[in-house]
């Protein structure tokens, strides 16, 4: 046992396993502090919605044991949620594997030692969401000691349950899914599945929905999920449990948890070691290049252009930045187009059958949603400008010996982002737009000048994000995972963010005025955007370039 | 050639000035293997990076071919090849893709880079390797993928770095092997190494950097002079770090 404690203590220090291996004291601090502020928000929140549930569980007949069961289940899905990468990680990825598959230790000192680590984040983010709030529910309304009994159980059990269903399901799937140990394959395929799900939320909110109030809503989701909240193994004890105190409903829940969590020491007693050991080979078949394919590959380009080709290429082969960069552009917008039409398809239906009838502020909010608010947000947010030189990382001292001036060095760059960036929100403008257009909300005129300005404003958004990575840039990350998360451009994104949304709503809005004040107010705006686009082109290729020279 | 003029490197921190490189003029000859030999902090990488124009130097100046890296760097960026320290650059392009973007960057033409790369690639062994991502490649491939994007557009001067380092038997060889063609067509090589022995047994000339200063640059027979017959390279190094420890 002290052998587990100690390498749990050491893992944590080096850093769970996680990709980040170094932390300083003062970005530690500050984290901490985050934490703690969210934490308490967190806490907060959930009591507020017990409360509320309290109350609801008064006016719609709806029983406390309903209501808990939908927040145990709740509790542990986001606690299973969270878990899975830095369990995956943890037990497979991390760099410190093959040093710790050297000690003397068994598999499930090993699997234990990393789960202590890989758990705490799950374990604070299943507690916030659900003691909290059987605190909230009980100061509403009146419960018996068992109850509060079961839902201390519930939380510790479930939440041993949960992660040990989950790090069973994921030793089982590594040992025998031999595809899954392919890192970046693993973590795009983890993406997809959250967007998945998300989509998934949204649909379910939606469908049948739209004309609700949010707290019916709300209602009618938990009583349409109690029965899948039976699923969780020790529900129907809990149940009991909190209408009457048993101790055979107690032992019944110690005995499903101590099972699953046996169950998972076997598992991982059997194949951890093997499936850890497999991974740390780094054998690949080779696949030798005929005459013609390397005649195809070695074509002759320009420096600028072999730069974007490089620049494009390492992008989207990093799942950090395929994320922050292709995935979270040209995907973000459809998301948010599914979140939205969702919850209003009475309303879009309408709209698409009879659009001389909508009031045109709705027109406008539907075309300056998808095609302004959300393309600028995936611009100004995406990672590809942002980090355009941060992700050199310690191969920005090759840069610096290449024959190549600074200046076509920075047009690269700007080239790269821009070719992401611009190609997105264009093409979402345009979709609008011609939706727009074939509906009458906008004539050919304002098409154009919503054309130009979008692709002004996105350049802006461009040239705004790389000059700040210029000013602050971050050369010397671990991983690019670590150099995403820690990169300090969000605030100038969403200074960025905030402009974009309102000079186009304001072109728009103003645009639609069609008298000679309105078309010369939206071509001021629209002039305003390209001037400034264009001035801080300038100012970049000046003063970017200058600090690139220094640096 | 490569001429090191009055080199100076300072960090300041505060009111505290670090000085980590002080030379006086040394020069590594055309037709020539220059060992640049020095213990860890010596000041090696460092000269390096203010010769390959990555770091600016406080005071003097480099010449490449006697192009001043400073006033035309450009131009003076064409004439060598540097491999660096570390190899771990641009993981996640295929070798093949990083030969090609390297050769892009200095402009070879495809047919120059085609017979490039399939000679260099049998020579080092990695024509299997060539369609995997750096990435997937041990440090030692990685070393000779980084090798051969420096050496593709066949520069006059080499650079290099403790290029030895994690290079298989074979590999080390045939490294050694290409130096010594090319110092012998005429061509320059400055490396840095730690490994005394096969810098005494490959360099024309040695340049041996202590605490940031020029100890001697001369031919390994003139070192030998200066100290008692018989003693190795490696006695001498360590005699002159005793020194050093005893002052």
């Amino acid at each position: 046992m002290s052998k587990i404690l100690l390498l749990a203590k050491i893992l944590r220090k080096s850093g769970a396993g996680s990709d980040e291996t170094f932390h300083e004291h003062s970005a530690d601090l500050a984290k901490n502090i985050i934490f703690a502020l969210l934490g308490i928000a967190g806490v907060a929140l959930t009591f507020w919605i017990g409360t509320l549930l309290g109350g609801l569980s008064k006016m719609a007949d709806f029983l406390a044991y309903d209501i808990f069961q939908v927040l145990f289940m709740t509790g542990a899905f986001i606690g299973l949620f969270f878990a899975i990468p830095p369990i995956v990680n943890s037990f497979y990825m991390s760099g410190d594997i093959p040093v710790v598959l050297m000690m003397p230790l068994s598999s499930i000192q090993i699997v234990v030692a990393r789960i202590i680590n890989a758990a705490s984040f799950p374990l604070a983010i299943t507690f916030i969401s659900t003691i909290p709030a059987g605190i909230g529910f009980m100061v509403t309304t009146q419960v018996t000691p068992n109850f509060v009994i079961a839902i201390l159980l519930a939380f510790v059990c479930n939440f041993l349950i949960s992660i040990s269903a989950i790090a069973t399901v994921i030793v089982l799937l590594m040992t025998f899914v031999k595809i899954l140990r392919n890192k970046d394959l693993l973590k795009i395929i983890g993406v997809i599945i959250v967007f998945a799900v998300l989509v998934l939320y949204y649909v379910v909110l939606g469908v049948g929905n739209d004309e609700k109030p949010m707290s019916e809503v709300a209602i009618s989701v938990a009583n349409s999920m109690v029965p899948y909240s039976n699923a969780l193994p020790i529900n129907f004890a809990l149940r009991e449990l909190m209408t009457q105190f048993s101790w055979v409903a107690v032992l019944e829940i110690v005995g499903i948890t101590a099972a699953f969590v046996i169950l998972f020491l076997l598992v991982a007693k059997v194949l951890y070691l093997s499936g850890a050991i497999d991974m740390q080979s780094t054998a690949s078949v080779n696949r030798q290049l005929s005459e013609s394919d390397m005649k195809k590959k070695l074509g002759k380009r320009g420096q600028i252009a072999a730069m974007v080709q490089r620049d494009l290429r390492m992008v989207r082969r990093n799942p950090a930045y395929l994320m922050t960069g292709y995935l979270y552009t040209f995907g973000m917008p459809i998301l948010m187009f599914f979140a939205m039409a969702m919850s209003r398809m009475k309303d879009l239906a309408e709209f698409f059958s009879d659009p001389a009838n909508i009031s045109p502020v709705f027109g406008y909010a539907l075309v300056v949603g998808i095609g302004i608010i959300i393309p600028n947000m995936t611009t100004c947010m995406n990672a590809i400008a942002s980090t355009a030189i941060s992700r050199e990382g310690a191969s920005f001292g090759i840069l610096k010996q290449f024959p190549m001036s600074w200046e076509d060095i920075l047009k690269a760059k700007q080239r790269a982002a821009f070719i992401i960036c611009e190609s997105a929100s264009l093409l979402y403008v345009l979709v609008a737009e011609i939706v727009a257009l074939v509906l009458g909300v906008i004539d050919i005129p304002q098409m154009f000048l919503g054309l130009l300005v979008q692709g002004a404003m996105s350049y802006l958004c461009v040239n705004i994000n790389i000059m700040h990575d210029i000013k602050v840039p971050n050369l010397t990350w671990e991983s690019e995972a670590q150099m995403v998360k820690k990169s300090s451009n969000c605030v100038t994104s969403i200074i960025i963010f905030v402009c974009g949304i309102f000079v186009p709503l304001l072109l728009w809005m103003v645009a639609d005025v069609r008298d000679f004040l309105g078309m010369m107010i939206a071509f001021g705006l629209a002039l305003l955007v390209i001037v400034a686009s264009a001035a801080f082109h300038f100012y970049m290729n000046k003063v970017g370039v200058r600090r690139l020279k220094k640096m | 050639m490569v001429q090191v003029e009055n080199l100076k490197k300072q960090f300041r921190s505060g009111k505290d000035v670090k000085v980590v490189v002080n030379t006086s003029n040394w020069v590594a000859k055309d037709g020539s293997i220059t060992g640049f030999i020095g213990h860890n902090g010596a000041g090696k990488t460092t000269t390096m990076k203010m010769i390959t124009g990555v770091m600016r130097p406080t005071e003097g100046r480099c010449l490449l071919n006697g192009i001043d890296i400073k006033e035309n760097p450009i131009e003076a960026k064409k004439q060598f090849g540097y491999v660096s320290d570390s190899p771990d650059h641009f993981l996640r392009l295929r070798g093949i893709e990083y030969l090609n973007f390297i050769a892009d960057i200095y402009d070879v033409d495809t047919k120059k880079r085609m017979d490039f790369i399939n000679e260099y690639a049998e020579r080092f062994g990695m024509t299997s390797a060539l369609n995997q991502t750096i990435l997937s490649y041990s440090h030692g491939m990685r070393q000779k993928m980084m090798i051969m994007g420096a050496l593709i557009h066949d520069p006059s001067i080499w650079l290099l770095d403790e290029p030895l380092t994690g290079l298989d038997p074979e590999a080390a060889f045939e490294l050694k092997k290409m130096m010594r063609e090319h110092a012998d067509r005429g061509n320059s090589v400055l490396f840095s190494t730690h490994v005394l022995e096969v810098a005494e047994k490959l360099c024309d000339e040695i340049v041996l950097i202590k605490k940031g200063n020029i100890m001697f640059n001369g031919t390994l027979a003139q070192l030998q002079s200066q100290y008692p017959q018989d003693m190795s390279l490696e006695e001498i190094f360590l005699d002159i770090n005793k020194e050093e420890s005893n002052e």
